[in-house]
């Protein structure tokens, strides 16, 4: 249920941003680490921005896959939590992407 | 209607947007708070020609991330280390705080926010072992966040040098998201929860400094392998601190007090070197 109060975040960034101008699409990075649901993300949205001007506006959610670098060897590899060391042995990892929680753009008219 | 202020006609302009920044230079911005907007030149593909792509860049929870950042600030000019209590209903939080009160208290000033979706139980629970403490009943909210520790901070009045308590409300999920801010984040699990609960609920313990493996007495009774949690739990934060502890009978609990003593000691001599620059 955290995405609902993630959407009311992105509401008001957006809303700072747009200075009042109608928004047509919202465009955001959600990390796959972070166990944020896109479709529930969309449900809230549509169900916040009703009668504001952000009504009918797209949210369009591009999903970072998780990437980690080995510290030992500095590879970088697919990560999820609980994964398999890396092939040089190690199984110390820096997570590289998939935590982002970011709104990038907005379009307005 | 907007779901943060509850305006509802168009184009309404909200009286709570954001302070804008804007910077000139280029590096990315991968912190906390920043909302810069470059204007004009980007344009979306499937974009008519009315329509304007707006570069914003921002973390969506900027908004609270600034909140944190004020609390923390507050709670460091007090020299309060505060910290933010995670972990499944039932984990043993709220008796982790009874114990840790009973052996620390009054020696050392504390003080607690109880943070739970119902009732003032917890809280009288607290208040009857004599530190002041407040409730904070977030309805249909799943989590604490800075706003809601920001507005009680100074009612609440933690003394100079105490410890606070924040007890987050029973959730493996949401709490991880959500820097109220605390000093540190301490994640309480049981061992009746099963082993696998830090690769089930990963983000919790990685965003956790410390976490009490909590009710070990019951070891003797349960199917738990008490080294395949502890490989599990490192496998997701390899630095964490661990304190395998049980709250019902206080065994392992010394160092946890020795940890919290620790965080004081360094809370002090950080603002004395604060103090030593001004």
């Amino acid at each position: 249920m955290h995405e609902l109060a993630l959407v009311e975040s992105l509401i008001d960034s957006v809303e700072a941003s747009a200075e009042g101008a109608r928004v047509r699409k919202v465009e955001i990075q959600v990390g796959a680490l972070l166990a944020v649901v896109p479709d529930t993300l969309r449900m809230f949205f549509s169900l916040c921005t009703e009668r504001t001007r952000m009504e009918g506006a797209e949210l369009s959610i591009e999903e970072v896959d998780a990437l980690a670098r080995c510290r030992r060897c500095d590879s970088r590899e697919t990560f999820f939590y609980g994964r398999e060391p890396c092939p040089c042995g190690a199984d110390e990892w820096e997570i590289v992407k998939g935590e982002e929680l970011r709104l990038i753009a907005i379009e307005v008219c | 209607m907007c779901a943060v202020c509850g305006c509802g006609s168009r184009g309404e302009k909200h009286a709570h947007g954001h302070d804008h920044e804007h910077h000139d230079h280029a590096h990315e911005h991968s912190h906390g708070h920043e909302t810069h907007t470059h204007q004009g030149d980007h344009h979306g593909a499937d974009a008519d020609a009315e329509s304007r792509r707006l570069l914003v860049e921002a973390q969506i929870l900027s908004q609270n991330q600034r909140r944190a950042d004020e609390n923390r600030n507050w709670l460091r000019s007090r020299r309060t280390v505060a910290l933010n209590l995670v972990g499944a209903p039932g984990s043993g939080k709220t008796t982790l705080l009874e114990r840790t009160i009973d052996f620390l208290f009054p020696e050392i000033p504390i003080a607690v926010l109880e943070g739970d979706q119902e009732t003032e139980m917890d809280a009288e629970r607290i208040r009857e072992l004599g530190v002041p403490v407040q409730q904070i009943n977030t309805g249909s909210g799943c989590h604490l966040n800075a706003s809601m520790i920001g507005e009680r901070l100074e009612s609440l009045g933690p003394p100079e040098g105490s410890l606070l308590f924040i007890e987050n409300v029973g959730n493996l999920v949401c709490p991880a998201l959500f820097d109220v801010g605390e000093r540190a984040k301490v994640t309480v699990l049981s061992i009746t929860e099963g082993e696998e609960k830090p690769l089930k609920y990963p983000q919790i313990v990685r965003a956790s400094e410390a976490l009490v493996l909590n009710k070990i007495d019951l070891l003797p009774h349960l199917d738990f392998d008490l080294q395949r949690c502890l490989e599990n739990v490192r496998k997701v934060h390899p630095s964490i601190r661990i304190f395998p502890a049980s709250t019902k009978t206080g065994i392992g609990l010394d160092d946890f007090y020795e940890w919290l003593r620790a965080l004081l000691t360094e809370a002090g001599e950080a603002a004395q070197a604060a103090e030593v620059r001004r």
